[in-house]
């Protein structure tokens, strides 16, 4: 057998040659040993395969463990959610959060500006440093009061 | 929505619409009803625990961010298992496991082997008691090739079609009739293998 007769014999056994052809290659195969023993062969495997369970291929983890890492990766944002059809209050509030960061360092400058204007040398508060390390951190520091205060907004906005 | 407890009794096309509206617990609930299939499919085509459980997960992580594109044309199940052979065929290439076209002569060539072989006309797994026989089977399946193992997994398990199959793995029909030709040999082969080197063993 030439390798494309054993290729349209596959084809035939799995039913993916045009119906054209099915009778006459049917009759070659009949009156052909080789042909009749690769056949053989192929349904074994093919029977043999169709009988392995796959229901006993189970996950190995606790429902809640399986779960919890695709939750963390959706909440942390994995790619857009789903657009939620209603917007409740906690869809507002979600929004609301992403002003947070934004509002934190308006206030920060806001603090630093206060601070700076003429006669608060004579305050209470001489000297405070600002720094911001990133858009969602920002640290305040009193060096003569030995204060230090971090401004953490949540969760973090992306650049 | 429904608390987890009474999910249950929930079709999937109502969970989907609810996930769809953003309800995390409907989508939970589908991970849970299906997570034991796509595993399985992971881990078949795989035939790696870690990475089955890895890229069953990230399969999941995809569906939820595709959500809205699933209209419905075929069942979830179908739709998530979809995903899960996509996942899987992408690891392959990234891992370069699965040829390219370009280099199917050389399977073709591995496929030789087996093709000037006389064929397998005896089943090696008769009168296997089941576990024997899933466990012949799982060998077999670990010893081929990850480009024979698919096409095997996908027209036997998955019922695709060439035509479908070719779609999926991104190669001709051609290709993909040939991976299936040469994969069955080997596997009919393995499993005689495995029943002889069986049978060589000294009883008790």
């Amino acid at each position: 057998m030439t390798r494309d007769e054993q290729l349209k014999l596959q084809a035939w056994l799995d039913g993916e040659l045009p119906e054209s052809e099915r009778q006459a290659w049917a009759a070659r195969w009949a009156e052909d040993p080789q042909a009749q023993a690769l056949l053989e062969e192929l349904r074994l495997v093919q029977g043999t395969l169709r009988r392995f369970d796959e229901g006993q291929l189970r996950v190995p983890e606790t429902r809640e463990f399986y779960w919890s890492r695709i939750a963390r990766a959706i909440e942390a944002g994995a790619g857009p959610a789903p657009a939620p059809v209603t917007r409740g209050l906690w869809q507002w509030l979600l929004e609301w959060k992403r002003w947070l960061a934004p509002a934190a360092v308006l206030a920060s400058l806001a603090v630093v500006l206060t601070l700076s204007l003429p006669g608060h040398g004579q305050s209470d508060y001489p000297e405070v440093h600002v720094s911001q390390a990133d858009n969602y951190a920002t640290t305040y520091r009193d060096d003569e009061r030995l204060l230090t205060l971090v401004w953490f907004s949540y969760p973090p906005e992306s650049p | 929505m429904q608390n987890n407890r009474d999910l249950s009794s929930v079709s999937d096309e109502a969970l989907v619409q609810a996930a769809k509206q953003g309800h995390l617990e409907a989508f939970e609930e589908l991970v849970a009803r299906h997570r034991d299939k796509v595993y399985a499919r992971a881990l078949t085509i795989l035939h790696n625990e870690e990475d089955a459980v890895d890229l069953s997960q990230e399969a999941w992580i995809k569906a939820w961010q595709r959500l809205q594109q699933f209209q419905g044309e075929s069942s979830f199940a179908t739709w998530i298992t979809r995903i899960v052979i996509n996942v899987c065929l992408d690891h392959l290439r990234r891992q370069k496991r699965l040829p390219v076209e370009s280099l199917e002569a050389l399977e073709e060539e591995t496929g030789l082997r087996d093709a000037i072989l006389p064929p397998v006309t005896v089943n090696p797994t008769a009168g296997l008691e089941r576990a024997e026989l899933q466990a012949r089977i799982w060998q077999a399946l670990g010893r081929l090739s990850a480009a024979h193992r698919t096409v095997l997994i996908l027209h036997e398990f998955e019922g695709m079609e060439y035509r479908k199959i070719a779609e999926v793995m991104g190669c001709s029909i051609g290709t993909v009739m040939s991976r299936l030709f040469y994969a069955r040999r080997h596997m009919a082969r393995l499993l005689k293998d495995l029943k002889d080197s069986e049978d060589s063993k000294p009883k008790p």
